[in-house]
């Protein structure tokens, strides 16, 4: 069941934060309207990514997990990453425990996910991004990460690897690497 | 010029538009004479642009249902300031039925039924988990701040127990900090395995890259590098620990503070390298062979049994007060809400185990700290 959505853009204007460095300046002195502001701009997107990266059913609450985390450390935050970017961090380090909990019970692959919503339409274009989307599934979990980080964040290179902790010629690679992969599983089927 | 392979990858970060000008004039000038990589910019490019709309599709699919910021509000809301007590966390831990996503009205009256009880049970087991994981965070902390009021004096011995402390920290912190640049090289191995040539390198920044025929891969530390590449290693022999490592049969090293410096820039921490410097301090004040290997055995015996403690936080969550929210639930609800709890505690099985290891490490280094305290 697909619950109708306030259209984007309609949602309450939270406290006016003109500037990033005036939201993380309130969001380490704890004030909940900065906090009110932070979840208003990026939760979207951190569910979004969540999404992509977990599966349906956790989405939700790593996303809120996340948040609930960057809270938590805000005092910690040294302003050497963008905030986006910084919770992009946390999610992922939420995602990593989540998917070896999973590993280490019964579950293995995000297939059977209860909830999934049916595609929409099925045009000829139409199936074959679905096949490709199916297909990324399939992929290694360090490629299909910087692959979602790419290609559903948008992140930079530079800001993948910081997400990622590694060097930028890894995030390359893995790109590289997970695109080649998807083209020959795209083509066996 | 370039070579087809490095082409390949220029090209990729060319359809990205993540190349560097140095490193497009090269390409533009490959293609200019390459057909069949001029047909490879064509496909990439395609398959850049299907997987945008491809992922572009699930945008709306992907987005939170409505009522999801309202209930992060209202968790955050609930969460005791700053260093957070232990009533505090069981406070926002019975606020679980909230999290699981409804909201809670009056409690029906009653008596509950055995479904009821059976999903209250698991919403406490998770409320537990997350209380027990609150207290294992504590533990380490502490843990971590007796440590390092008892750090040794000594330099060389204050240097190994920093290294300790800091890998223990990365590993507690939710985000890692990033680790400092450093220029330069530790290791550097290059030698021929069966007949294939392997060149290894960690940089002095902690980060390694592995290079053999057709393949080169990087990761941040050695210890992710031979858990990553697990067979790739093995095919090469490649095995060893920050700044110690053998590849084939030519092995490389540098000396024990360079390795204390490698493990705290990576976070990673091996006990190897903290008893090759205990055993170099024993000996310069024991010097009778069979009485130092009797202390070093004894030093060690105390350290595993001090890290071997894996005892979880006693934590109590009231079961009747999760039982009045959960009669509340209509049946699919109640099942939701069970699958959910099952969900995270599944979920956070793997930092629990890892706050325990942390916690028994953090012992354990401090019997070390004591042991090589002058
Ligand atoms: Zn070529």
């Amino acid at each position: 069941m697909l619950a109708a959505r306030p259209p984007a853009g309609l949602m309450e204007t939270p406290a006016p934060f003109a500037t990033e460095a005036e939201l993380v300046a309130a969001c380490k002195a704890g004030r909940r309207d900065a906090f009110d502001a932070l979840v208003a701009r990026f939760y979207d997107r951190i569910h979004r990514l969540a999404w992509n990266l977990a599966g349906p059913t956790p989405a939700a609450d790593l996303a809120q997990e996340t948040f609930l985390a960057a809270v938590k450390s805000f005092p910690n935050f040294r302003g050497d990453s963008q905030v986006g970017t910084w919770l992009v961090s946390i999610l992922r380090n939420q995602v990593g425990l989540h998917l070896r909990g999973r590993k280490k019970w019964r579950y293995a692959s995000l297939e059977g996910e209860g909830e999934r919503l049916p595609a929409p339409e099925a045009d000829e274009t139409g199936k074959g991004v679905q096949a490709v989307l199916d297909r990324a599934r399939e992929l290694p979990e360090d490629l299909r990460t910087t692959l979602i980080l790419f290609h559903v964040d948008g992140l930079k290179y530079a800001e993948i690897a910081q997400v990622l902790q590694c060097p930028v010629g890894t995030v390359r690679s893995r790109l590289f690497e997970a695109r080649e992969r998807l083209r020959k599983l795209c083509e066996k089927t | 010029m370039m070579t087809c392979p490095e082409s390949r990858l220029a090209i990729d970060a060319l359809v990205d538009g993540e190349i560097e000008r140095e490193e497009e004039v090269l390409l533009r000038s490959h293609l200019a004479g390459c057909p069949a990589c001029g047909r490879e910019l064509e496909e990439r490019r395609l398959l850049s642009e299907t997987l945008g709309r491809a992922f572009e599709r699930t945008r709306d699919e992907a987005s939170p249902l409505p009522g999801e910021r309202e209930r992060l509000a209202e968790r955050m809301a609930a969460l005791p300031r700053r260093r957070a007590a232990l009533a505090g966390r069981l406070a926002a831990a019975a606020m679980i039925v909230v999290a699981v996503g409804i909201a809670a009205t009056a409690a029906t009256a009653g008596r509950p039924s055995s479904e009821q009880v059976a999903v209250a049970r698991k919403i406490r087991e998770q409320a537990t988990r997350e209380a027990q994981l609150g207290r294992l965070e504590e533990e380490v902390a502490a843990e971590l701040a007796a440590l390092r009021a008892e750090r040794p004096r000594e330099s060389s011995a204050a240097m190994a127990v920093d290294a300790a402390i800091s890998s223990i920290e990365r590993r507690l912190a939710p985000v890692p900090p990033p680790a400092p640049a450093v220029p330069g090289t530790s290791v550097a191995i290059s030698v021929d395995v069966n007949g294939a040539a392997v060149e290894f390198v960690q940089r002095a920044d902690g980060t390694v890259r592995l290079a053999v025929p057709g393949r080169t891969v990087e990761a941040a530390s050695v210890s992710e590098l031979t858990a990553r590449y697990a067979d790739l290693c093995r095919r090469f022999s490649v095995e060893g620990s920050e700044g110690k490592v053998k590849v084939g049969d030519s092995a490389a090293a540098i000396d024990l503070p360079g390795r204390f410096r490698l493990h705290a820039l990576t976070g990673t921490w091996a006990e190897d390298a903290q008893w090759e410097w205990c055993r170099d301090w024993m000996k310069r004040r024991v010097p009778e062979a069979a009485e130092m290997e009797r202390r070093m055995k004894e030093a060690q015996e105390r350290y595993r049994r001090a890290a071997a403690d894996f005892a979880l936080p006693a934590v109590s969550v009231d079961l009747e007060r999760i039982l009045k929210d959960v009669k509340s639930l209509t049946g699919q609800e109640l099942r939701k809400a069970a699958e959910r709890a099952e969900d995270r505690v599944r979920s956070l099985e793997p930092r629990v185990q890892e706050l325990r290891d942390l916690r028994g490490r953090a012992r354990g280094v401090r019997v070390f700290a004591e042991t090589v305290r002058d």
